[in-house]
């Protein structure tokens, strides 16, 4: 009875041991789990920042390679419009709290630098592009005042329509200029329109007073207006070069 | 785990940078010009706009041929004196001017169809030919007159040097003979003289009037040197 009862107290204890042991090793399991998790995250997380990395930089060199080689505008406003949406995913280049301490290490380290370097060249870029791009959203603009501009050949009966309509575009136009950072060019579309309406204006009054004179004149200084467009080209032009020669500059360091 | 991560980043780090390398260059005006920017699309697009000819327009067009087809062509009615003179450095033979000038103003296709005989007189006259320097043509009227074209200041008809000579970019590209450009020159400042002020092209292909500018752009039409039926008139005479 004593032996009884003396083994059933023993049989107790190697099961408590045996328990905690088992205890033991799915706890250490969990750990080295839970590490392996953590390092396989932490290089993801580290391959993911390297391709932050990578594609800003690749997209700084497409804005450049797409200006330089004569791309569409499209194409190069497209690549501007990726490269600040890819700058502002590192823009502060900080990782994750629950990574950072890793930068004790060289590869993560050294990305860290590079992204603070990438960060401290893109800035200087980032006016010029917001300018890029800014600046294509007013040419767009403007392009759909001077595509509404009468053209081909006007009856003397339509002119009082075309008026209309060229006053409604100048006040377009007026509110337009308003907002905008490039005085040379809307002065230029404002001139264009003023000369198309100046001269329809003559046009109406001509055929209203049978003024022969008046009108020969009216229809050449209309003439005269459409080559003023040539003017406005030649602003447009003039722009975007300055602006891409900026962009390249900034961008220059990035390459 | 921190050697597997050292070898990630390494490995990532440099495929990074390789991938990246592009020379950026200042852009060239050239490139540039080769985008299609918006505003030169919407231009292109746009015709030059010209105006159908109202029907009273017509009506006064087809009067005035009819008048002036009704001037004497032959006999004189009307007679007027020139001189002729130089200003700056001719380098142009000053008698082929002379010569050359006197014909078209007195030409059958001319101002002469308005029956006006013009002569030339040793000085003075109704009006003073001029075959100026080019440099020269702006002391006439500095705000009126340009070294590039020739010019009319009062009673001056003055033609440019340079033009006599040379003709211009416009005309010599349009395949006119320097002779018809100095019938041309000589008629359009005469016009000037005579009254008239410049007119346009309208309709596009048909010959210019003389008093078109077609020194500078032809605007579409063909050149032609000589007044139309619709130019036969003279506010300064008042024929």
């Amino acid at each position: 009875m004593m032996d009884k009862s003396m083994n059933s107290t023993k049989s107790p204890s190697k099961k408590t041991l045996f328990t905690k042991k088992k205890v033991l090793l799915i706890i250490g399991a969990a750990v080295v789990i839970i590490l392996a998790l953590y390092a396989w995250l932490s290089i993801s997380y580290w391959n993911a920042y390297a391709d932050d990395l990578k594609s800003t930089k690749l997209a700084s060199s497409q804005v450049s390679k797409k200006i330089t080689t004569g791309s569409s505008l499209d194409e190069i406003i497209s690549s501007s419009k990726d490269l600040k949406e890819d700058s502002d995913k590192i823009s502060d280049c900080q990782p994750k709290w629950y990574y950072s301490w890793q930068t004790i290490f060289s590869g993560p380290k050294k990305q860290l630098a590079d992204c603070r370097d990438l960060v401290g060249n893109l800035s200087q870029a980032q006016s010029p592009l917001d300018d890029l791009i800014n600046f294509e959203d007013y040419q767009q603009k403007l392009a759909n005042i001077v595509s509404s501009l009468p053209d081909g050949q006007l009856k003397a009966t339509d002119l009082a329509g075309h008026q209309k309509a060229l006053q409604g575009l100048e006040k377009e136009l007026e509110s337009l200029a308003k907002n905008s950072d490039y005085p040379e060019i809307s002065k230029a579309a404002a001139d264009t329109l003023k000369g198309y309406g100046t001269s329809i204006a003559g046009l109406i009054e001509a055929d209203k007073k049978k003024d022969m004179a008046g009108f020969e004149k009216s229809a050449g200084d209309l003439s005269n207006a459409h080559k003023k467009l040539q003017a406005l080209n030649a602003e447009e032009s003039k722009t975007y070069t300055k602006l891409f020669d900026t962009l390249l500059k900034k961008l220059k360091p990035l390459s | 785990m921190c050697k597997m991560c050292s070898f990630a980043y390494t490995a990532v780090a440099v495929s990074s940078l390789a991938a990246s390398q592009v020379t950026a260059s200042p852009v060239s005006t050239q490139k540039t010009s080769r985008i299609e920017l918006p505003i030169a699309a919407a231009v292109k697009k746009i015709e030059k706009p010209t105006v159908v000819e109202p029907d009273w327009l017509k009506q006064q067009r087809a009067a005035l041929a009819a008048a002036a087809s009704q001037r004497p062509r032959s006999g004189v009615s009307r007679s007027v004196t020139y001189s002729v003179t130089t200003r700056g450095n001719i380098t142009a033979s000053l008698a082929e001017f002379k010569t050359q000038a006197n014909q078209t103003l007195n030409s059958s296709n001319g101002w002469a169809r308005l029956g006006i005989s013009f002569s030339e007189v040793a000085s003075g006259g109704d009006f003073i030919l001029v075959l100026s320097e080019a440099s020269q043509v702006p002391s006439f009227s500095p705000a009126g007159c340009s070294s590039d074209w020739s010019c009319n200041v009062g009673n001056y008809v003055i033609i440019n040097q340079d033009r006599w000579l040379y003709a211009s970019d416009a005309w010599n590209s349009s395949g006119g003979s320097l002779r018809d450009y100095r019938h041309m020159v000589v008629n359009h400042e005469t016009g000037h003289w005579l009254g008239h002020g410049h007119t346009y092209c309208q309709v596009a292909g048909q010959p210019a009037t003389v008093m078109q500018q077609q020194s500078i752009n032809l605007q579409g039409c063909t050149f032609n040197p000589w007044p139309k039926d619709n130019e036969l008139h003279s506010p300064r005479l008042g024929i």
